[in-house]
C-alpha cells in the first residue's frame, strides 16, 4: 500500500519535467487538443526557433556566466578572507562578530532587499551588474562553514608558510584555499545555482532587458506576454515550455559534471537556506 | 579586510537602514520621519496579515506533504542496497534540480482552464472544469503542490542521508529483538532523526513566507491577494508601490515572526530530552 503511494509521489514528482518537455516539441494546435497528446505526434522545433528569434536569450546566457564569474570570484575572496581572519587572528570583539554572522541563519536575506536596493540606487549602481556581484560577497552561512574548515586545517602549515616570508594573501590563496577544494566546490555551484536561477533581486536592480540573466530574461518576456494578452496565455505556452527545457539544460550539465560535490551538499544545503 | 568592508555595506548597513527606512516616509514624492505611523497602519492592512494567513496555510501543507512525504519515501527505501537507494533518491531529486520556476510552463499547462490535463482528468470523474487560479483554496493548494514537487526531492535526500549516519548496531539489535520493519521504521529511525526533522520543518516554514517566484509566474498574489505572501507583499508595497518605508516597516514585522517562530522551534527541542 504505501509501495504505491510512493510510487504515485515519484510519478507526481517526475511528470511536470516530463510534461515540458513533451508539450515543447508540440506546436500549439497540438497542445490546444483535448484530451491533451501524450506524446507529441508531429514534433516540431518551432518553440524553440521562436524563442531564438524573439528573445536575446543568447545574449542573455552570456550575461549569466559574465556575471556569475564575477560574482562567484567576488564572493569566494570575500569568503576566504573573512574566513581566514577570524580563524586565525585574534582582534576585539571577535565574539561579537561571529554572532552577527549567525543572525542570518534564522532572518533571511529576503528582509533586507528594500535597504539594499535604496543603498544600490545611492550608489548609482542601479542597472548595472554590481549589485548581483556585490551581494554575493556577504554569505555569512558560508563564512563561518570555511571558518570551522580553517580551524581544522594543521597549524604547521600556516607557521611554515609565515617562516618562508609570504604574505597574508598568498599563505589564503597558495597555501589554505587549495586545501579546501571540496568546499570550494561546493560554493562553486551553489553561487552560481543561485545566480542562475534568482529572480528577484536582479530583477529589482537590472531594467534593461539586455542585461538581464538568463532565467530573469525568460520569465519576464514570458510574464510580460503573458499580461498583455491576457486569459490563460496558452498561446505562449509552447515557448514557455521550450524555455523551461533550455533553461535547465545548464543545471543538468552542472549536475552531472559535479555529481559527486552535489552528494555531500545536503550536508551543507540544509544549514544554508 | 575587504570582505568587512562587503560585509558592512550589503548586511550590516541593510540591517540598520532597515530600521531607519522603517520610521520614515520614503518614497517617490516626499522622505520624512513619521515615527512608528507605519507600524500603526500596518495593524489596519488587511493584505498583509492575509498573507500572512496564506503563508501560514502553505506551511501546514508544505510541512505535511514535503517533510511527510519526503521522510514516508527515505523510511521506505532504507532498507535497500545503497545502489538502488542511489537511483530512488535521483529520481526523487531530479525535479529539484530543475527549480520550480523553471517548470513554470507545463504547471500552467497542466493547470489550464480550457486545455488542462488536471481539468481533463477531473472530467472523468465528473467534476466540471475548476478556475483553479480563481478560488482562493484550490489556488493555494495549487501553489502548495508546485512548491512542494520542487521541495520534497530535497528532503528525500536528507533524511534518507541522515538515516545512513545511523550506527548499524541499531538495527542488528532490534531485528535481533524480533522488531517488525513498520517498528524499526517509527520507533528507532525517526526518534532517531528527530532533531533534523525539527530542523527542516523550520526551514519549511520559513521558506513558505519566501515564496516568490512561483506567485509573480503563476498568479500575481490574486485572487485578491489569497495566494500572495508576505514576501510577495513587500515586493509589492516596496517596489510597485515604491513606498520603501512601508515595506521596510513590513520586512521588520516578517523578520519579528519568523524569528519567533525559530524560537518555538528551539524550545519544542529543548522540551524533548530523549536524546
Amino acid at each position: 500500500m504505501v509501495k504505491v503511494v510512493i510510487i504515485l509521489l515519484g510519478i507526481l514528482l517526475l511528470f511536470p519535467a516530463y510534461w515540458m518537455l513533451n508539450g515543447s516539441f508540440q506546436d500549439i494546435r497540438e497542445i490546444m487538443k483535448y484530451p491533451p497528446r501524450v506524446i507529441p505526434r508531429n514534433p516540431t522545433l518551432q518553440n524553440y526557433e521562436f524563442l531564438l528569434g524573439n528573445t536575446q536569450i543568447v545574449r542573455w546566457f552570456f550575461n549569466t556566466v559574465v556575471v556569475g564569474a564575477a560574482a562567484l570570484g567576488f564572493s569566494l575572496f570575500c569568503i576566504a578572507t573573512a574566513a581566514y581572519a577570524l580563524a586565525y587572528f585574534e582582534f576585539r570583539f571577535k565574539r561579537l562578530f561571529y554572532w552577527i554572522l549567525l543572525i542570518p541563519i534564522f532572518l533571511p536575506g529576503t528582509v533586507l532587499i528594500i535597504p539594499r536596493f535604496v543603498i544600490m540606487r545611492h550608489l548609482g549602481m542601479l542597472n548595472t551588474y554590481w549589485p548581483l556581484i556585490l551581494v554575493g560577497g556577504t554569505a555569512p552561512v558560508s563564512i563561518v562553514l570555511m571558518m570551522h574548515y580553517f580551524e581544522r586545517l594543521p597549524r604547521c602549515l600556516l607557521d611554515a608558510a609565515r617562516m618562508d616570508g609570504l604574505g597574508e594573501f598568498s599563505i589564503i590563496f597558495r597555501i589554505i584555499l587549495p586545501q579546501c577544494k571540496p568546499l570550494l566546490g561546493y560554493f562553486a555551484i551553489t553561487g552560481f545555482m543561485h545566480v542562475y536561477q534568482d529572480v528577484l533581486w536582479p530583477l529589482l536592480v537590472l531594467a534593461d532587458e539586455s542585461k538581464h540573466t538568463m532565467t530573469l530574461g525568460m520569465m519576464s518576456y514570458l510574464n510580460r506576454f503573458h499580461t498583455i494578452h491576457g486569459g490563460t496565455g496558452s498561446l505562449l505556452i509552447g515557448v514557455m515550455l521550450a524555455g523551461g527545457v533550455v533553461l535547465s539544460i545548464p543545471l543538468i550539465v552542472m549536475f552531472m559534471v559535479f555529481q559527486r560535490t552535489f552528494r555531500n551538499q545536503f550536508i551543507l544545503g540544509g544549514i544554508n537556506e | 579586510m575587504p570582505s568587512l568592508a562587503a560585509f558592512a555595506l550589503f548586511f550590516a548597513a541593510p540591517l540598520v537602514r532597515v530600521v531607519w527606512l522603517s520610521v520614515m516616509r520614503y518614497d517617490t514624492t516626499a522622505i520624512e520621519y513619521v515615527g512608528l505611523k507605519h507600524f500603526a497602519a500596518m495593524a489596519h492592512d488587511a493584505m498583509f496579515w492575509r498573507s500572512v494567513v496564506n503563508s501560514l496555510m502553505y506551511a501546514l501543507i508544505l510541512v505535511v506533504f514535503t517533510i511527510g512525504g519526503g521522510l514516508t519515501i527515505a523510511l521506505h527505501i532504507q532498507p535497500m542496497p545503497h545502489r538502488v537507494q542511489d537511483t530512488m533518491r535521483l529520481i526523487f531529486y531530479l525535479p529539484s534540480l530543475v527549480s520550480a520556476i523553471v517548470l513554470t510552463g507545463a504547471w500552467k499547462w497542466i493547470f489550464d482552464y480550457r486545455h488542462g490535463l488536471l481539468n481533463y482528468l477531473l472530467g472523468f470523474i465528473n467534476v466540471s472544469p475548476v478556475l483553479f487560479f480563481g478560488h482562493r483554496l484550490t489556488a493555494i493548494l495549487a501553489i502548495s503542490l508546485i512548491v512542494g514537487v520542487y521541495s520534497m526531492g530535497g528532503m528525500v535526500l536528507v533524511f534518507s542521508v541522515v538515516m545512513r549516519s545511523i550506527p548499524g548496531e541499531f538495527f542488528e539489535a532490534a531485528r535481533a529483538d524480533g522488531a517488525t520493519p513498520r517498528q524499526i521504521r517509527l520507533l528507532i529511525i525517526t526518534p532517531m532523526i528527530m532533531r533534523w526533522i525539527l530542523f527542516y520543518v523550520l526551514l519549511q516554514i520559513i521558506s513558505a513566507f519566501k515564496i516568490w517566484e512561483t506567485i509573480w509566474m503563476m498568479t500575481d498574489g490574486g485572487p485578491m491577494g489569497y495566494t500572495a505572501t508576505p514576501l510577495y507583499d513587500i515586493y509589492q508595497t516596496g517596489f510597485i508601490r515604491s513606498a520603501y518605508g512601508v515595506a521596510s516597516a513590513k520586512s521588520l514585522v516578517l523578520a519579528a515572526i519568523l524569528l519567533s517562530i525559530a524560537l518555538v522551534k528551539n524550545k519544542v527541542e529543548g522540551s524533548m530530552s530523549i536524546w
